[in-house]
């Protein structure tokens, strides 16, 4: 004997009951409709209001008899759009839609710049090889004492970290035919710094009130003329002559940080300073 | 008794099949025939598959947009799929129920470019003279004309309530009650669970039941003015 259900209950599976969808593994709760309907008159009547539009819809909603014309219609229109259009069977997945395509490509760009700047950054980081870093050497100027020849001075320029460190902090005094003196000091802490990293370089190597991380010397006629030079990265400047009036010396720092390239010019008239 | 043996055999490995089953196997095998020969460039091949299945692609078309020119449109559509992707077709799938599925998702697209559409949101044959008048003279002979309103009026007010229904329980009710596919077979088809097929088909067949009610008052209501 099945139990007896509510109508309420009973009302929520009149739908699928008409059409036998509790047959299978609901067989039990179709009996106990079928008990319920037997005994609820009301319940009863719905169900056959369920049978009747059911049985109304699928007699209503027959499809029209289209005639022969009507589906060789249908195949002639689609086999002379495959031989007008034989087109590969399109990507699976979301590269279906052009924005996604749009996506994928803007993505794989992305990487390929990202890839590209993480191997610029490897490649900076890497000490470079002894030939790679090979002194460009700070020549002293030899030209002619005249002033139409210290006009323009070869440049002068330093020596990179690594080769300074295989070799004395100090180089020998050298000596041109005006009897200027050049002498390229470079402190071994700095040369040290050569193996860190690219970021605790560039802080070191940034302008700032610490203790300069390279000094150049430039010695004339026995007198001493010491700059900071710690600026990074991009090109400049600096004249320092308030020791020696004649000559002025340009430090040119290269994006590279291991080279700088310092020209000593003779001073004209213009860039004098002032006098007190 | 050598036969009953085997059956019994086969019923205790479990691949004992009804005539229906085998009815089935032998389809699905003929078409994986056609469709092989269809994929390597044989046209009769595909012909042969349109002419095999397009009444019931059109039947379906025609039950989910509800008029004759959309249903042909959206049936080519479906062939035109179905040769694209003939080469993700596997023999040991059901083919009718792949192009089933074809038909529904491209009826849908098809609903959905109508819907936004200015001015062609109506479901209702009300373009169709011809669609109409077909039914009608399929059915003049053994009928009176005022039958035939009828059955029209009818057929339009179904429509319209079959357009009212969400895009998933109009395609549940569709196979279910219109093409005759089981639950089983309707949730292979729209790629869902048996449960919430039945559930939709629950939820389609009331709203059904509600608009006929209606439909039967105003008829009735009509009866009765007419005799007043």
């Amino acid at each position: 004997m099945f139990k007896r259900m509510k109508c309420t209950s009973v009302e929520k599976f009149l739908p699928l009951y008409v059409a036998d969808d509790l047959a299978g593994a609901r067989r039990r709760r179709h009996n106990t409709v079928a008990a319920h309907l037997a005994v609820c008159g009301s319940c009863a009547r719905k169900a056959a209001e369920y049978q009747a539009s059911r049985e109304m819809f699928r007699a209503v909603l027959v499809p029209p008899d289209f005639d022969e014309e009507f589906y060789a219609g249908i195949r002639n229109n689609v086999l002379a759009r495959i031989r007008s259009d034989r087109t590969p069977a399109a990507p699976r997945g979301f590269l279906r839609l052009p924005a996604a395509r749009l996506a994928y490509a803007a993505s794989l760009g992305c990487l390929i710049l990202a890839a590209a700047l993480a191997l610029d950054s490897y490649m900076r980081r890497t000490p470079t090889n002894d030939a790679q870093r090979q002194t460009i050497a700070a020549a002293a100027p030899e030209q002619t004492a005249t002033p139409a020849a210290l006009k323009t001075p070869p440049p002068v320029q330093t020596k990179s970290r690594a080769a300074q460190a295989s070799q004395p902090s100090e180089e020998p005094a050298r000596s041109n035919a005006n009897g200027l003196h050049f002498r390229v000091a470079v402190s071994p802490r700095v040369n040290a710094t050569n193996d860190t990293p690219m970021h605790a370089r560039r802080k070191r190597l940034a302008p700032s009130t610490a203790a300069p991380e390279r000094e150049v010397k430039t010695e004339t006629a026995g007198t001493n003329v010491a700059s900071n030079a710690g600026g990074m990265m991009s090109a400049q400047s600096e004249i320092s002559s308030a020791a020696q009036p004649d000559i002025s010396r340009i430090e040119i720092q290269t994006s590279d940080p291991n080279i700088r390239i310092i020209w000593l010019a003779p001073q004209t008239e213009e860039s004098k300073p002032p006098l007190p | 008794m050598a036969t009953e043996t085997a059956h019994f055999a086969a019923m205790m490995r479990g691949d004992f099949q009804t005539p229906l089953d085998a009815t089935r196997e032998a389809e699905r095998e003929q078409f994986a025939l056609l469709v092989g020969r269809a994929r390597a460039g044989d046209a009769t091949a595909f012909e042969a598959i349109m002419s095999e299945t397009e009444r019931k692609v059109v039947a379906v078309a025609w039950r989910m947009l509800g008029n004759r020119e959309d249903a042909r449109d959206a049936a080519q559509e479906v062939y035109l799929r179905l040769y694209k992707y003939l080469d993700r077709y596997k023999p040991e799938q059901d083919f009718n129920g792949w192009l089933y599925r074809i038909t529904v998702n491209v009826c849908r697209d098809a609903a959905r470019k109508r819907g936004a559409r200015p001015g062609s949101a109506q479901f209702a044959a009300s373009d169709d003279s011809r669609e109409r008048a077909a039914p009608v003279e399929a059915v003049s002979a053994d009928s009176n004309a005022e039958e035939n309103a009828i059955r029209a009026q009818q057929r339009e007010w179904l429509m319209n309530a079959l357009r009212t229904l969400p895009e998933k329980e109009r395609a549940a009710i569709v196979l279910r009650d219109l093409e005759g596919l089981t639950t089983e077979e309707v949730a292979r088809v729209l790629r869902s669970r048996p449960v919430t097929v039945r559930s939709q088909i629950s939820s389609a067949r009331t709203k059904l039941r509600q608009h006929c009610e209606r439909l039967l008052q105003r008829r009735e209501g009509r009866q009765g003015g007419e005799r007043v």
